[in-house]
């Protein structure tokens, strides 16, 4: 593609970096619309959708070339998809934040900034085709969520939680430069010319790589598993998904997900030739992640405690995705199947956290299970879509999480690897444990839970956030073909040359 | 031969002004140790003619980072704090043990995995470093680069709002809303 083509092909992005700067500059200095309390909120989601308008128009035509800016990006058909993903999951973190910031007095322009630029950060995350586009795009995304966990300023748990994050994330950040360096000096001393650009490095790749690609793999795997809180390197989570108002916790959990997983497939299915050096260490950190987090997540009591250890939990599932992508028969399969349980656990983490959000109030912010107390006596719309997301999450049919499950399990056996949908099956039995423990304390525990003298202020938001994704999850479940469109654009990377 | 003496030279004052850095109970001090090393790797690079990472090392870590943390240094006015003296813990025993492993590592990377100890010579490299060399990979048209070039330009936006947001006085209370 040539420049122009380029440019017209990343105005998704460019509309989102757009409209966050309009919202700053709005905010700043239009006194009548800070006063109005929606206005950032309404301007950021018309931002996502007219970005979502252009990946929807983009993906519609089947673009013969994909990489864009001279090989910076891939703006393929899978790109679009986990762009779309994206921009859906943001627009219902919008919503919901809407309500959760106002009754929180948090309700100011930079907020939905900071949001607007996040996700565009990880729309470059899951095209970057060039690791050091890359880096650029995983700082993008982490530095806005670094503020963002600490946007409740006058809680010490949530600046705990921002400077947590932060300085883990700065070391993260570290693993991943150095990785990228070897890489190119790997690159560099085959006699190749040094690189970082993902497609070249398909191209050279033989399947005995040197060791300082090996190390600088190794690296990057570091880099991007703590950003997608991989199990040697998931230490932050909870704290800081604890820590974080929850509007942020629910955007962060399923943004970032999104983001790391596109670049790690991207980056691993361009060194799919040396698979025998690198799927090792994946199934291992899956089964790890796995396990791990499933186990702690039996003993929290803290809700969104709870929920942080099983998105720990989610990315080991997601992690053999990557792992079934090593068998080039199972790729198309492979992609499909990370892409649809990405949406999948989007909306039904997103969700949880919106019914968190949509009971917290001005004095009190609802997270642990002694809150959920009874709550389908009290205030039946909200514990039943908990319900839903709860048993979502849990792999019960007929809902969203369990068609994931089962082509994450089917690509697994296509890439005969069977220990790992072994496993998948076995912690997945774990998981319905505590899931369904927030279920019976929602409807069969005596006692009372939070007061629901909920502020009526703006209740729309958080409520169309809550029935959307509900309904987009149920669906998802019972008819899978209205998700088939995204799942069949991610089939292939289609960037090779 | 003069590179070489050179090499060895500067190496021996950036591992001795590193391990004086981390070893300084005054902060101060240590701040210091981080400059002499900051600047030693800079001349290193003017060794192997990357004229252009040199004086970016000086202006931004040498320049204006270490004046960042002198600055928080002295506002805090942290002198020579009196730590009480810990028994070796757990912690030093471990740090040391890793890396020792990390180094036994590299040597072994270098020795049994044939790393080439220097794949290009600085002759290679001459002009590759420059200012002018960087221009033109940065903004070229035909290249990868201006993308992320671009790209870092909304990273440091958001860096700046982000400082103003956790910095700046809470309008909420005086508001009164």
């Amino acid at each position: 593609m040539t420049n122009a083509q380029s440019m017209q092909a990343i105005l998704p992005v460019i509309t989102l970096l757009i409209t966050g700067m309009v919202v700053l500059l709005g905010d700043a200095f239009l006194p009548f619309w800070r006063r109005s309390g929606v206005a950032s909120g309404s301007l950021s989601l018309l931002g996502i959708v007219i970005a979502a308008g252009f990946a929807l128009d983009r993906l519609s035509h089947q673009p013969t070339h994909s990489l864009a800016f001279h090989g910076a990006l891939s703006l393929g058909r899978f790109t679009q998809a986990c762009t779309l993903l994206l921009l859906l999951l943001a627009g219902l973190a919008v919503l919901l934040a809407v309500t959760y910031l106002e009754n929180r007095r948090l309700n100011r322009g930079e907020y939905y900034t900071l949001v607007l630029f996040a996700t565009s950060g990880a729309i470059l995350m899951a095209a970057a085709n060039d690791l050091i586009v890359l880096f650029i795009a995983v700082e993008m995304l982490s530095v806005a969520l670094y503020v963002l966990a600490g946007f409740a300023r006058s809680e010490p748990r949530s600046e705990e939680a921002a400077l947590k994050y932060f300085l883990l994330g700065a070391f993260a950040a570290g693993f991943l430069l150095y990785g990228i360096a070897l890489i190119y000096g790997g690159a560099a001393i085959s006699g190749l010319g040094g690189t970082t650009n993902l497609a070249l490095l398909h191209l050279r790749q033989g399947s005995v790589p040197g060791f300082m690609t090996v190390a600088g793999l190794a690296l990057v795997l570091v880099g991007l598993g703590f950003k997608a809180a991989l199990v040697p390197f998931h230490m932050w989570a909870p704290d800081v998904y604890e820590g974080s108002p929850t509007s942020v916790t629910g955007f962060m959990a399923v943004v970032v997900k999104v983001g790391a997983f596109a670049a790690l497939m991207r980056l691993f299915i361009a060194f799919a030739p040396a698979a025998a050096y690198w799927l090792p260490a994946i199934q291992i950190i899956a089964v790890l992640t796995m396990v791990t987090g499933n186990l702690l997540a039996v003993t929290q009591t803290n809700v969104k405690r709870m929920l942080a250890y099983s998105s720990v939990a989610h990315a080991g599932y997601l992690l053999i995705a990557v792992a079934a992508a090593a068998t080039p028969a199972a790729q198309p399969l492979a992609l499909q199947a990370m892409v649809f349980y990405l949406a999948a656990y989007g909306l039904m983490t997103l969700g949880a956290f919106a019914v968190l959000a949509w009971l917290s109030h001005r004095d009190a912010d609802c997270q642990t299970l002694s809150d959920l107390r009874g709550l389908v006596r009290t205030d039946p719309a909200a514990a039943w879509l908990m319900v839903i997301f709860m048993l979502s999450l849990g792999g019960i049919p007929p809902t969203m999480g369990f068609i994931g499950k089962w082509y994450l399990f089917t690509a697994a056996l296509q890439s005969h690897q069977l220990w790992l949908a072994i496993t998948l099956a076995l912690v997945s039995m774990v998981a319905v444990f505590y899931y369904l423990r927030v279920v019976w304390t929602l409807c069969f525990e005596e006692g009372s839970g939070i007061s629901v003298s909920r502020n009526t202020l703006a209740p729309a938001g958080v409520q169309i956030s809550l029935y959307v994704a509900a309904l987009l999850s149920l669906l998802g479940g019972i008819a899978p073909i209205v998700w088939q469109p995204l799942m069949l654009a991610a089939r292939s990377l289609g960037r090779m040359p | 031969m003069f590179a070489q003496i050179l090499f060895w030279v500067l190496a021996a004052i950036c591992i001795i002004s590193s391990l004086v850095m981390v070893g300084s109970s005054n902060p101060v001090r240590s701040a210091l140790a981080l400059v002499l090393t900051m600047l030693s790797l800079a001349v290193m690079y003017i060794t192997l003619s990357a004229q252009f990472i040199a004086a970016v090392q000086v202006v931004v870590y040498a320049g204006a980072v270490m004046v960042l943390f002198l600055f928080v240094i002295m506002l805090l006015n942290l002198g020579a704090p009196a730590l009480p003296e810990q028994p070796r813990s757990m912690q030093t025993v471990l740090a040391i043990a890793l890396a020792g492993v990390f180094l036994v590592g590299l040597v072994a990377a270098g020795v049994f995995q044939n790393l080439p100890a220097a794949p290009i010579s600085a002759k290679h490299l001459h002009g590759l470093g420059t200012v002018q060399q960087i221009g033109y990979s940065l903004y070229s048209p035909h290249q990868p680069w201006l993308f992320p070039f671009e790209a870092t330009s909304i990273l440091l936006l958001i860096a700046v709002v982000g400082a103003i947001v956790l910095a700046r006085k809470q309008p909420a209370e005086t508001e009164g809303s």
